[in-house]
């Protein structure tokens, strides 16, 4: 488990790993280093069966493979559950404390729109929803936007508030993870942006985001995606809307 | 600053360097981390052949000036929407710019409409749109 200690070493949100069944093993990898694996016996297919609720997918069949974005707190919980000897009755008790406080992350992650399974891109339909994205951003967060959007020697304040569009960015940011273009390395062009503010938003507010696949269409092996996104605070008030025309090249 | 309200009026614009260190702040300040601006092997391979500046960042420079040239009114209904039509390479400096188009009347509420645009250094225009502003 060299590769898994060194790889959470340093904290992160999105870790694409692969959950696999081979002749003779359940084996769970990051990229072209395995993490940890289970033989197929008794005790294998307990913590192989674990290891998945908690990763929040099913044991994929044999010869097949399944991809998810996990966290590397997730990732620790999965491989402390692959090490234990279910020829041990204590260790049930111990892999269902571990598997629920995996289900818990899963949830919060989801509530933050940082973890789930990376879509293939022809599972894109319209009408399609994504989110909740709950943007919680800090006072930190806020000027390092605005720094690096502004002018370095006096940079435009907007008044002590969030710059809207760093809304509208936090979800883009959200949707291209969740959508794998980052990971899967997707040749991809931002067409055209729209946005509407109603209200300013202070640093350390709540903002929830919707966001709807509007349309999705290939154009000559390209697909062209437009993402309409509704902001909305804490009490249900719409803060603003945004529509995002993405073209992906896959 | 006066607002500009009068058909014809130029928006109060300015200049800015996109550099890569800009690019690269801005992918950690939103959370894009999208190869295509920050990976120059990944880049290299793509139909731009470098690495290009997000879209989202010149965006930001438009609200930017519509923010300076509409204090009051902007972030009450203000509402952009534009194309990005060239990308901006890392070490271009670009012109952030804006004129006012019309006046228009949309449910009894007069809104100042604005053509925007970003120019790059060979006269290209990166963006183009317009932004509308309530008067009030």
């Amino acid at each position: 488990m060299e590769a898994a200690y060194k790889l959470l070493e340093t904290p992160r949100s999105h870790l694409r790993v692969r959950l696999e069944q081979t002749d003779y093993a359940v084996l769970l990898s990051y990229r072209d280093d395995v993490l940890t694996g289970v033989t197929l016996n008794r005790s294998g297919i307990n913590a192989a069966s674990a290891m998945a609720v908690a990763l929040g997918v099913d044991v994929p069949a044999a010869g097949d493979a399944v991809e998810v974005l996990a966290s590397t707190g997730l990732l620790y919980r999965v491989l402390a559950i692959s090490d234990l000897d279910f020829e041990n009755p204590a260790s049930f008790d111990l892999a269902n404390h571990l598997v629920n406080e995996a289900i818990d992350m899963q949830r919060s992650a989801r509530r933050s729109g940082s973890t789930s399974k990376i879509m293939d891109l022809s599972e894109l339909e319209s009408g399609q929803g994504f989110g909740p994205y709950v943007i919680d951003l800090s006072q930190a967060d806020a000027d390092a936007y605005i720094n690096a959007t502004g002018d370095g020697s006096a940079p435009h304040d907007f008044g002590g508030h969030l710059h809207p569009l760093h809304l509208d960015a936090f979800v883009l940011s959200r949707l291209i993870e969740e959508i794998g273009i980052v990971e899967n390395r997707i040749e991809t062009l931002h067409a055209g942006q729209q946005m509407t503010v109603h209200r300013q938003v202070r640093p350390g507010d709540t903002i929830i985001a919707n966001a709807t696949l509007k349309s999705c269409s290939n154009r000559r092996g390209s697909i062209w995606a437009i993402f309409d996104t509704v902001f909305t605070d804490e009490s249900a008030n719409r803060v603003a809307t945004s529509s995002s025309t993405i073209i992906m090249m896959p | 600053m006066k607002s500009p309200t009068q058909i014809g009026e130029e928006l109060v614009g300015f200049r800015r360097v996109v550099t890569q260190d800009r690019v690269t702040a801005y992918a950690h300040a939103s959370g894009d981390h999208n190869p295509i601006h920050l990976d120059e092997e990944f880049a290299s391979n793509t139909r731009f052949g470098q690495r290009i500046a997000h879209g989202m960042l010149n965006l930001a420079f438009v609200w930017e000036m519509m923010s300076l040239n509409y204090p009051s009114t902007w972030h009450k209904g203000g509402t952009v929407k534009t194309r990005f039509t060239s990308p901006v390479v890392p070490g271009e400096e670009v012109i952030v710019a804006g004129k006012v188009k019309r006046i228009r009347t949309i449910g009894g509420e007069d809104f100042i409409e604005c053509d925007v645009a970003i120019t790059q250094p060979n006269g290209e225009k990166a963006l183009t749109g317009s932004a509308t502003i309530p008067m009030k």
